[in-house]
């Protein structure tokens, strides 16, 4: 499973003086983090930023006696930043991502406003269906804040063996909700599902060597 | 001409010769200086100061509007020095060579052309200049782990043995000579492309611009050459190129079935399958193919029209060639 959010980043130099800057903050041994750059090209930079984590490990014995292990652990972003579309792709995120992104403002003289993007899910895997012209169904959901009465709200997932988006429609009627996410199973020949959830982010459960199911994802996320 | 094997200058260019004859046969272009080395990006981890280039070619991609730049490491090695560790430690620089390369301003600024989209392949062009060197090669890949070489994620690499050479300057060779006959099989080259069929999730986007063989034809079992000749109110014709063996039946009606698939087979185009070193009994085997193949469509004595197409396909089996180069010479002559 590959996961990818996006968030709007509107870069206020280009993506080689980008580059540039990304390269005089070099990951290496002597320092505990930095940016390795991927790739470099007019209209993108495919890069990885680098972090190295050291702590102890204590553990206490049955009899009370603490042993102590020293830890070395590397938490690696690869992201993808374009002029254009969204500006900035992370790919298999860590749990926070607050550090490159105080990094990469960093390099671009703090003129960078990076911020979260809220989707429609649906829209953006109807426009993915069309584009990607493989064979899927919408077979899961993830409804938020349904209101049931004022004051009180239910988080329902919905699973089926087809098209749940009916059964949708006639559980929350003209209620209030949330679409959180939403999940699409291909039928053969491609075999997997994507997860679309509303933070602009996208998990992949779903072989795609060349990533053209990526580059499906990018064209069809609602701007 | 970077290499940790001892090579002499003429030895080298060799494989240089070759690889220009070679690829400029598949509609490679080259750009840029040759021979030249260019500042390394990343020091620490690649251990040089400076990576070589012995050429950088491009073509046009048929399924992507952009081009495909091949940074080329030719090496021109005898038979003995042909080793796995040789190979792996090719294969470990030229990777990094590509790691460079996709984010070097000074190759861009040599290599690329301005505000064209493209990506960066690594390529390894292992001639075996003594023609004696007849192990497997491909066995020398098996020991490399993907892991170890630091290339960017997506990036190709390729690698061509001597075998794999032998078997494109064959066919280099065979296009040449149908071109050059008295009554030409093959008109001239800007009647002729490298056909990529139209796939069922990626559509050929540049038919006529993307002319060239991409390398993943060039190490496909299977290359197509259409041409249209003026002559002949540029009649369609396709020469398949096969590499397999060609001793089943079964391989051959899957060798048709695909032509039709790529609709190759009607009445208005000329298809020859050729092989080279095939088995000895590779022509009966075929034209028993065909007829499995036209029975299997409708049964026995019923005709229809890809059953005439399915019989009009020829086959022939290629002569075999071989380029040679004097050191001697080419040391009077450069």
């Amino acid at each position: 499973m590959k996961r990818y959010r996006w968030l709007q980043a509107d870069w206020p130099i280009s993506m080689r003086a980008l580059g540039k800057r990304l390269k005089a903050r070099p990951f290496g041994s002597d320092v505990s983090h930095g940016f390795v750059i991927d790739r470099v090209r007019d209209d993108l930079l495919e890069g990885r930023y680098i972090e190295r984590i050291e702590y102890t490990d204590t553990v206490t014995d049955p009899f009370g006696v603490e042993l102590a292990f020293e830890r070395v652990e590397f938490r690696q972003s690869s992201f993808r930043a374009t002029p254009s579309g969204p500006g900035l792709e992370l790919r298999d995120p860590p749990r926070s991502v607050q550090s490159l992104l105080n990094r990469l403002s960093e390099a671009s003289d703090f003129e960078v406003a990076i911020t979260a993007q809220a989707v429609d899910v649906l829209a953006w895997s109807a426009k993915f269906q069309s584009l990607a012209e493989l064979t899927s169904v919408v077979d899961s959901l993830q409804v938020n804040s349904l209101e049931l009465e004022p004051g009180i709200r239910a988080k329902i997932v919905i699973k089926g063996d087809r098209d749940v988006r009916s059964s949708c429609t006639t559980l929350t009627g003209p209620r209030k909700f949330s679409m959180e996410k939403i999940q699409l199973r291909f039928t053969k020949p491609s075999i997997g599902t994507i997860i679309f959830g509303n933070t602009a982010s996208a998990s992949l459960g779903v072989d795609d060597p060349e990533e053209r199911i990526l580059e499906a994802l990018r064209d069809s996320l609602p701007r | 001409m970077g290499g940790t094997l001892a090579e002499n200058e003429h030895t080298a260019h060799q494989a240089e010769l070759l690889a220009s004859e070679l690829f400029s046969e598949f509609f490679w272009s080259k750009l840029g200086p040759t021979n030249h080395d260019w500042p390394c990006e990343d020091k620490e981890r690649h251990q040089v100061a400076t990576h070589p280039c012995d050429v950088v070619y491009y073509y046009d991609e048929p399924y992507a509007a952009r081009q495909t730049y091949v940074h080329c490491d030719l090496k021109s090695y005898a038979k003995g020095t042909i080793t796995a560790a040789a190979v792996k430690a090719a294969v470990e620089s030229l990777a990094k060579q590509v790691a460079c390369a996709e984010r070097s301003e000074e190759w861009r600024k040599l290599h690329t052309h301005d505000n064209v989209t493209f990506s960066v392949s690594g390529l390894l062009f292992v001639y075996n200049h003594d023609g004696e060197y007849e192990a497997d090669f491909q066995k020398n890949l098996m020991h490399i782990a993907p892991e170890s070489l630091q290339l960017p994620r997506g990036s190709k690499l390729f690698v061509l043995g001597p075998k794999e050479i032998f078997w494109l300057d064959n066919i280099r060779a065979d296009i040449q000579q149908m071109r050059g006959k008295s009554n030409p099989e093959v008109p001239a080259p800007e009647f002729c492309f490298f056909f990529h069929p139209q796939l069922m999730r990626r559509a050929n986007l540049q038919v006529k611009k993307a002319k060239a063989a991409t390398l993943e034809t060039l190490t496909s079992p299977i290359i197509i050459l259409e041409h249209r000749d003026p002559r002949r109110s540029h009649q369609r014709g396709v020469i398949v190129f096969y590499s397999r063996p060609g001793d089943t039946v079964d391989e051959f009606m899957y060798l048709i079935d695909t032509m039709r698939k790529y609709e190759l087979l009607d009445e208005n185009t000329s298809v020859k399958v050729k092989t080279l070193g095939a088995s000895p009994i590779s022509s009966p085997t075929f034209q028993k193919a065909q007829l499995q193949y036209i029975e299997g469509l409708t049964g026995a004595g019923v005709d229809t029209d890809l059953g005439e197409y399915v019989k009009a396909i020829r086959y022939e089996p290629m002569r075999e060639t071989r380029s040679v180069y004097s050191n001697i010479d080419l040391g009077t002559w450069s």
